[in-house]
């Protein structure tokens, strides 16, 4: 959510605040887009009629019976030192089982993580950062220096 | 049709107390796992409808992230579901809802990084503007 305020200010959207601007797309594209909605509305009434009691009835216990169970058992945890709330041990479960069985796929995760900040920083380059690194085609280089002339001073000097 | 939609409401307030303002405090209470799939259905179609009908590429990656979000709840109400029926293996929905975050973040990450990009070249993010790769 943050990395969308940042866009939003770096990006002028204050045109569809002022409405000047249509916010929908083409009529056909709304039209289909509600045709498919309500095909998804049809499907998971269907699916919550048709397969929900079945759900219900493999279950051993009762879901009031269960729920019950759950307050009893949420009243006899340890209160913390505020008293507002209780001490669970469901977060040491949740951290003990991510990295003992989705290990791999945690330092995957990792990686994945720094690929997308490199690639965004990246992608983020503006045009000055490129030529000061050296990192713009000749011939690009050419063009925009004669629409801004400090480009000459920003690129490296070379031997 | 009231016919057909009837037995969702059921199953909407269905266990407990006997009047329906009671039954609804009730299920507000204990909400059990149909409710959570509705608002998750809810969530995803919210998201579709955003993703197909807006112009703007911001508001569609919001849309996106409510998909996505969507199936994050779906994740979480089934392991609840599972953990009150003491399966062993239900912390798996939270650990695979904690990836689905991750890869949002990517995805967030680079797609926004695509939007500035696009920005700075066609000085655009009305969606049916960028047509470089219509054929």
């Amino acid at each position: 959510m943050v990395l969308f305020l940042f866009v939003i200010m770096l990006v002028n959207v204050g045109a569809e605040e002022r409405g000047r601007d249509e916010i929908f797309n083409n009529q056909r594209q709304v039209t289909a887009s509600l045709i498919f909605c309500l095909l998804l509305v049809a499907g998971v009434l269907y699916a919550v009629n048709k397969g929900y009691g079945g759900l219900q009835a493999r279950n051993k216990i009762p879901p009031d019976v269960a729920s019950a169970q759950e307050t009893v058992r949420d009243q006899s945890l340890p209160k913390s030192a505020t008293g507002s709330s209780s001490i669970t041990k469901d977060s040491e479960t949740l951290a003990a089982s991510l990295y003992r069985f989705a290990s791999l796929p945690f330092e995957i995760a990792s990686v994945l993580l720094l690929v997308a900040i490199i690639g965004s920083v990246m992608l983020a380059r503006t045009l000055r950062q490129e030529a000061s690194a050296d990192d713009v085609d000749p011939e690009v280089l050419q063009v925009e220096m004669a629409r801004d002339p400090d480009l000459a001073k920003l690129e490296p000097q070379s031997d | 049709m009231l016919n057909l939609i009837s037995p969702t409401f059921v199953l909407l307030f269905q266990e407990g107390p006997r009047t329906p303002v009671e039954q609804m405090k009730y299920a507000a209470v204990h909400p059990d796992l149909s409710k959570f799939l509705v608002i998750g259905a809810l969530l995803f179609i919210i998201g579709v409808a955003g993703v197909l009908t807006r112009r703007n590429i911001i508001v569609i990656f919001m849309s996106i992230e409510l998909i996505l979000n969507a199936a994050n709840l779906n994740f979480i109400a089934f392991s609840r579901y599972l953990y009150t029926t003491g399966n062993a293996n239900a912390v798996a929905g939270q650990i695979f809802t904690v990836f689905v975050i991750v890869v949002a973040a990517a995805e967030a990450a680079i797609g926004l990084g695509i939007v500035i990009a696009l920005y700075r070249n066609k000085e655009t993010i009305w969606v049916d503007e960028i047509d470089l790769l219509k054929w």
